[in-house]
């Protein structure tokens, strides 16, 4: 019997930093650690601080997200001060959260998935492109290429609509707990609109196209990487007095079973983290532990693992009907963008 | 154009009605390239501890957006977030990397590097039988390059990855390396900031640094004073919540004590800035953030009383009534 090792290391053009260590035998992979190799400490850094600071201090957890943990720390504070959040201000909340997202799924397709298809050019940053399964037809793969630095330009967009209203990006400052601080007046929604149509134009004629030619060309793809049906979703885009409803609802989509999510049923496993769990009160980072191979906690609902994201999100809300492959991930995020710039304009 | 003529540019952008700083570089570094038939700038990208706030910042860039910087100022040679290559052919690209542009390159940190542990805290990749850690990567390529920029105010100074407790002993990339390093702190960096230090590097060598290590063609003023909202402070007109339009002193504006160029350069495309969307500057750019600026809220001569540790229990301020 055979076993290979293979360390893919470091996986580039992600946010982060991440090794994946893979045992192949005959052929087959039986074991893929993939481990996030960088700790800060946040669970530290934000105890003994005023609970006010959360919004903007959560929000360094990560640059590409960063709004999202701002937006989930601005809830928790309007639940702790009981407050009643205005109509206005909560669909401004919403037009941040979703510019937020679209530079972010533009991102991730354009920046990060597509040199994985697509032959970059031979200059810095993409020289040496080990890419080993090239498919496109030069015509298409050229058109995609130049699609890649519109993206850029569409992404940086995203971010001005939220910069517009949170004074900068990422780590934005207005979206806090009790609304937003800035209003949301004629000039601001004329500079708004003008560049979501910008966006939206793109994501029609660039992003969805490239998604469909990506998908019909690597179709075999829609057959790996697929995931137990257990998918999981918090729900997105708060409205309400005291953020009570939502414009996509939240579930839990298990073997064909639908429900609502329970807090209770969330659970942290630290077994294979560099985290020492001999205390049982509190865990500590031990970076020395064996059989350990990443800093990220796995986290288990009802003891097993569920997917998240844009393709639960879609399932759940009915607005996707494929699979839970890998090309229906890439999928799911792109018909998400699409769906995002709609309910933005 | 000279030097002056350059650092000119950069200082007075608050007397010119364009701030656009990256689009008037552009065609200035274009010819200045084609003048002197220069190479781009070999750059080298390592991520350390930090939320990769700053590459994402630097995805901003306008004018030049980055897709020119790539093809017309820099040759990023390796970097986790953008470049094609991955697993080991990628690591082969930097140790090629650092042989071929020995002495020439420029080192960009984007992150504290924690030293605790031999600095097991961040590993920037791996091998079959190796770690390497963000300690040894960032020593071993900061005696090799020309230059080394921090980009951010992790890789600066520690930042918000050094906060207390800092259990990973992060400190910022000047204390890991015997030499100079030029700190473009912000929490993210502006991406004016960051490319236009490149292009000074690019034609000039070495800006001019304050007593910090920044370029004070961007770091020369506090952010209080060019701020829109001066004569607000001078009458003592105070905000009472975010949103107001007054001084936002009251709600914790760490403005006086922070240089940035924030009021006149803003932010993404020059849209915005923290006290135009009515909120506090929390003084982002400086060597003791965040801790020295929380609770954020709290007017400084209370923070400073708790020696900005946040530690007391003060009474929130309001939230935001709008
Ligand atoms: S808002 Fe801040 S920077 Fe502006 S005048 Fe007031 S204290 Fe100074």
């Amino acid at each position: 019997m055979s076993l290979q090792r293979i360390m893919f290391s470091p996986v580039t053009r992600l946010s982060g930093l991440l090794s994946v260590d893979v045992i192949v035998e005959q052929g087959r992979v039986i074991e893929a650690n993939a481990g996030g190799t960088m700790f800060r400490g946040f669970e530290w850094i934000m105890r003994d601080r005023q609970v006010n600071d959360a919004v903007y201090m959560t929000q360094r957890i990560c640059g590409i997200c960063s709004l999202a943990h701002g937006a989930v720390a601005s809830y928790l504070l309007d639940e702790l001060y009981n407050n009643d959040l205005q109509e206005n201000a909560q669909y401004l909340r919403n037009i941040m959260y979703a510019a937020d997202f679209l530079q972010n799924h533009i991102r991730h397709f354009y920046l990060f998935s597509l040199p994985d298809f697509v032959i970059m050019p031979n200059h810095p940053p993409f020289h040496g492109q080990n890419l080993i399964d090239a498919r496109l037809d030069p015509k298409d793969n050229l058109r995609l290429v130049n699609h890649y630095f519109e993206a850029v330009k569409a992404a940086q967009k995203s971010h001005e609509i939220l910069a517009m209203f949170g004074g900068k990006a990422p780590h934005q400052h207005s979206f806090v707990h009790g609304g937003v601080a800035v209003a949301l007046t004629a000039d601001k929604i004329n500079r708004a609109l003008a560049l979501i149509k910008d966006i939206k134009k793109f994501v029609e004629s660039h992003m969805v196209p490239d998604t469909e030619l990506i998908a019909r060309v690597y179709s075999d793809y829609f057959r790996i990487g697929i995931t137990p049906e257990h998918l999981l979703s918090f729900g997105l885009f708060r409205f309400g007095v005291k953020n009570e409803t939502f414009l996509w609802k939240s579930g839990v989509l298990a073997d064909g079973r639908f429900s609502l999510p329970r807090l209770d049923l969330i659970k942290e496993d630290v077994n294979r983290s560099w985290f020492d769990e001999s205390n049982k009160l509190e865990i500590k980072p031990d970076p020395h532990k064996t059989g350990a191979y990443t800093w990220v906690k796995s986290v288990q609902y009802e003891g097993r693992h569920y997917q998240v994201g844009p393709l639960a999100r879609m399932i759940i809300n009915g607005f996707y009907s494929g699979g839970v492959s890998t090309m229906d991930r890439i999928y799911a995020r792109t018909l998400e963008t699409l769906l995002i710039t709609e309910l933005v304009q | 154009m000279q030097k002056e003529e350059f650092t000119g540019l950069c200082g007075e952008f608050a007397f010119l009605k364009n701030h656009e700083l990256t689009r008037a570089i552009l065609p200035i570094v274009e010819s200045h390239l084609a003048k002197h038939n220069q190479e781009k700038l070999p750059v080298v990208w390592i991520e350390t501890n930090d939320s990769g706030d700053n590459n994402i910042s630097f995805m901003n860039t306008t004018y030049p957006y980055l897709g020119r910087v790539f093809t017309d100022m820099i040759d990023l040679l390796y970097s986790n977030t953008f470049m094609a290559a991955q697993g080991r052919e990628a690591l082969g690209i930097l140790d090629q990397v650092a042989e071929t542009y020995k002495g020439k390159f420029t080192l960009v940190v984007e992150g504290a590097i924690p030293k605790r542990e031999n600095g097991l805290y961040n590993i920037i990749a791996r091998t079959e039988n190796r770690l390497i850690t963000a300690l040894e990567a960032v020593s071993w390529l900061g005696q090799r390059a020309e230059y080394v920029v921090a980009a951010g105010t992790c890789a600066s100074f520690g930042g918000p990855s050094a906060a207390r407790p800092n259990i990973t002993g992060s400190v910022g990339v000047r204390e890991v390396l015997d030499r100079e390093v030029i700190n473009v702190s912000g929490c993210p960096v502006n991406p004016d900031w960051f490319v236009g230090t490149l292009a000074h590097l690019l034609m000039y060598g070495r800006p001019e640094l304050d007593n910090l290590g920044r370029p004070t063609l961007f770091y020369g003023f506090t952010v209080h004073r060019h701020c829109q909202r001066r004569s607000y402070f001078d009458n003592n007109d105070f905000a009472q919540k975010l949103g107001d339009i007054e001084c936002m002193f009251s709600l914790g504006c760490m403005g006086p004590r922070t240089r940035a160029d924030c009021p006149y350069r803003q932010w993404i495309n020059y849209v915005s800035w923290p006290v135009k969307a009515n909120t506090p500057c929390i003084g982002c750019t400086n060597e003791d953030f965040p801790d020295g600026s929380m609770p954020f809220f709290t007017p400084m001569p209370e923070k400073e009383k708790t020696g900005g540790s946040g530690r007391e229990k003060i009474k929130p301020t309001e939230g935001c009534k709008e």
